[in-house]
């Protein structure tokens, strides 16, 4: 027979180990990709009743991705019968607080930005707190305030894949590489070059150069300049838009067979792979309008009452001569191709 | 040291300087000595090259300005859109004719409204900007002209690209304009005292204006190197080619305050920079270290410069 203390103690106990279980349950019953962010048909219809508006930041809209980003955004908006306030900071972090700030004054139902600065954009991610509205960023939570969640492309895994398929083409051990980069001290940037470091690591290459710029006419000096210096250069990974197009040109100009694998497939990419004469073996495709989409749904969902985990990664695609046609469907949706323009 | 000493010092400082680099780097490095690589440096600086010779002008004349990266790239966006639809060879005077463009506005600016040019190229920098941006939307603009292509950068003659050759002939054509010209001799004189050139019944307001509006038609010709080298136009191409330009042409020994400079002392700046800038991606060297080197190096030529002219010379 149990006393009463014996019965006590084995209740604390679970008691305790319920509590210690709650923050893995609750990380559990969250919502931690693109497609577990998809509203039901019934949620659906209940956001277009609620007539809501959500704010849309972005740091800028002068590269593809923010332009695509803000079009999936656009576009899964209006469906859902949503108001969608678009603005572009043009990197200036100053700008972004402005535009920031209307909005809670002006009392939107939700905030999705990506940051010219997190580390700027906290106070002002505080007040929207106090107001209860929901904020949801791109890229790195900021240093204050709460966010309901971090989206990311997957830069690790979509550089490491590229990689690999680059060195999979190249097919020999100590095979020399060079990385061609951008210079932003993201975490985003560095799980890129990490994940080129990784496959290169892995498949016994050795990593010879790593070059970076802003802009795309230096990074055609650079990697001309990589290539002559380099007899024995045996790959190029280019870890972003610019840098793709670099890469390709200066390696076309020097006459040498040098394959290219690149972070970031956007048109010259798909337009090189469609040429059929190229050096470039696989392109890592961020998924810019899946994202714009998943971050109308993932404040949707949030108003709705769901969470969202700390963080959300949408896959990238790996892009090839093989399948640049029907990548290009699924990274671009309803875009017409470049080569049927 | 006598200040006749000190001069002939700046005068050869910088030409010792490179002489030093370019023998450190061929030590350092086999691949930096190697022909093909110190041929591929002429046509690395030839977009850098017009942009600073065209600066020094500027600068001459006791100005600035800050909108030639935009307008480059504004002109190289216009010219590839222009040969995306066939345009054909119009693509050229259309470039230089945006270049032009923003150029005549900035002069109108500052002569006609008198709005000073820090100001004035501010503004032709936003709008040149703005109509890049709204021109490509954000998009890559790709064209498909060989010739063009090859015309601008990247066909070759006697061996060197034809970016390289683009840049001599500016060189030359503005050397010649600034040493042997009374159009040049007023500019000088404009950047030394430009109230002293006015009441000696100079055309300030003329030279000014034509000075502006050369540099942005230079701007064009920019625009399309750019684009021929790549294959391809952004709205962003060329921006912060103003700060390099200046750089080059301040290492090169243009004094800031205007009346003191000559294109061959820029044109060793622009072959200063394109050396340390291939030099240290040769060797390896991450990008923020390469800023810092360069910035020190503008600081190290400033100050040498100020010492070696001292306060009675012209610096």
């Amino acid at each position: 027979m149990l006393t009463g203390k014996t019965m006590r103690l084995p209740g604390a106990i679970a008691v305790l180990a319920l509590g210690a279980a709650m923050p893995a349950l609750a990380q559990e019953a969250c919502l931690g990709t693109a497609e577990d962010l998809h509203l039901s048909d019934e949620q659906t219809a209940e956001i277009g009743e609620r007539g809501l508006t959500f704010g849309f930041l972005t740091n800028n809209i002068s590269d593809d991705f923010s332009r695509t980003l803000v079009s999936g955004g656009e576009a899964h908006a209006e469906a859902l019968g949503i108001e969608l306030i678009v603005n572009n900071a043009d990197f200036d972090a100053n700008t972004q607080l402005s535009q920031f700030d209307a909005l809670v004054q002006r009392g939107v139902d939700g905030i999705f930005l990506t940051a010219v600065d997190a580390g700027s954009i906290g106070q002002a991610v505080r007040r929207a707190n106090r107001d209860d509205i929901p904020v949801f960023i791109v890229g790195g939570a900021p240093s204050r305030g709460e966010v309901v969640s971090v989206m990311n492309a997957a830069s690790y895994q979509g550089s490491f894949d590229a990689t690999a398929a680059l060195m999979e083409h190249i097919g020999e051990e100590n095979a020399q590489i060079a990385i061609l980069g951008i210079p932003f001290a993201l975490q985003t940037i560095r799980d890129r070059e990490m994940g080129v470091l990784s496959a290169v690591g892995a498949a016994g290459g050795q990593m010879i150069s790593m070059q970076s710029d802003f802009s795309q006419d230096r990074l055609l000096e650079l990697a001309q300049n990589v290539i002559q210096a380099n007899p024995d250069l045996a790959g190029i990974v280019a870890t972003w838009s610019l840098a793709v197009n670099a890469a390709t040109e200066a390696v076309r100009q020097s006459g040498r067979d040098i394959p290219i694998a690149g972070y970031d497939a956007e048109v010259p990419g798909y337009m090189e792979l469609h040429s059929g004469d190229t050096n470039i073996i696989a392109l890592s495709g961020q998924q810019a309008a899946l994202q714009g989409r998943a971050a109308i749904d993932g404040l949707a969902q949030v108003v709705l009452g769901a969470t969202l985990c700390d963080e959300i990664i949408t896959p990238n695609l790996l892009v090839t001569a093989d399948n640049y046609a029907e990548m290009w469907e699924i990274q671009y949706p309803g875009v017409t191709p470049p080569w049927e323009d | 040291m006598s200040a006749a000493l000190r001069a002939r010092t700046a005068d050869l400082g910088l030409a010792i300087a490179l002489i030093g680099l370019v023998t450190a780097l061929m030590v350092l490095s086999p691949a930096f000595r190697d022909p093909s690589n110190l041929l591929g440096i002429g046509r690395q600086v030839a977009i850098l090259g017009i942009a600073a010779a065209a600066m020094t002008f500027v600068i001459l004349m006791g100005e600035i300005d800050l909108s030639v990266g935009a307008v480059a790239s504004a002109a190289a966006v216009v010219t590839a859109l222009a040969l995306a639809q066939g345009y054909g060879v119009w693509a050229i005077p259309i470039a230089v004719a945006v270049g032009a463009a923003f150029g005549l506005l900035n002069g109108a600016l500052v002569v006609g409204l008198g709005v000073p040019a820090f100001i004035a190229t501010l503004v032709s920098f936003f709008i040149a900007q703005g109509v890049a941006l709204t021109l490509t939307g954000g998009q890559t603009i790709l064209f498909a002209a060989a010739w063009f292509r090859d015309l601008f950068a990247t066909g070759v003659v006697l061996g060197q690209r034809t970016a390289f050759w683009w840049l001599l002939a500016v060189f030359v054509a503005l050397g010649w304009l600034l040493a042997r010209t009374r159009f040049g001799a007023q500019v000088r004189a404009i950047g030394g005292d430009a109230q002293s050139a006015a009441m000696l019944g100079l055309p300030v307001g003329r030279v000014r204006l034509i000075v502006f509006t050369m540099t942005g038609a230079l701007m064009g010709l920019v625009g399309m190197i750019l684009i021929a080298r790549i294959g391809n136009a952004r709205a962003d191409g060329a921006i912060g080619l103003e700060f390099d330009a200046i750089a080059a042409a301040v290492i090169g020994g243009t004094r800031l305050g205007g009346g003191y400079g000559s294109i061959p002392r820029t044109a060793l700046g622009v072959v200063l920079i394109g050396v340390l800038n291939n030099g240290l991606a040769i060797m390896n060297v991450d990008f923020n270290t390469q800023q810092v080197i360069k910035g020190a190096l503008v600081v190290g030529v400033v100050l040498i410069d100020r010492w070696a002219r001292g306060k009675g010379g012209p610096a």
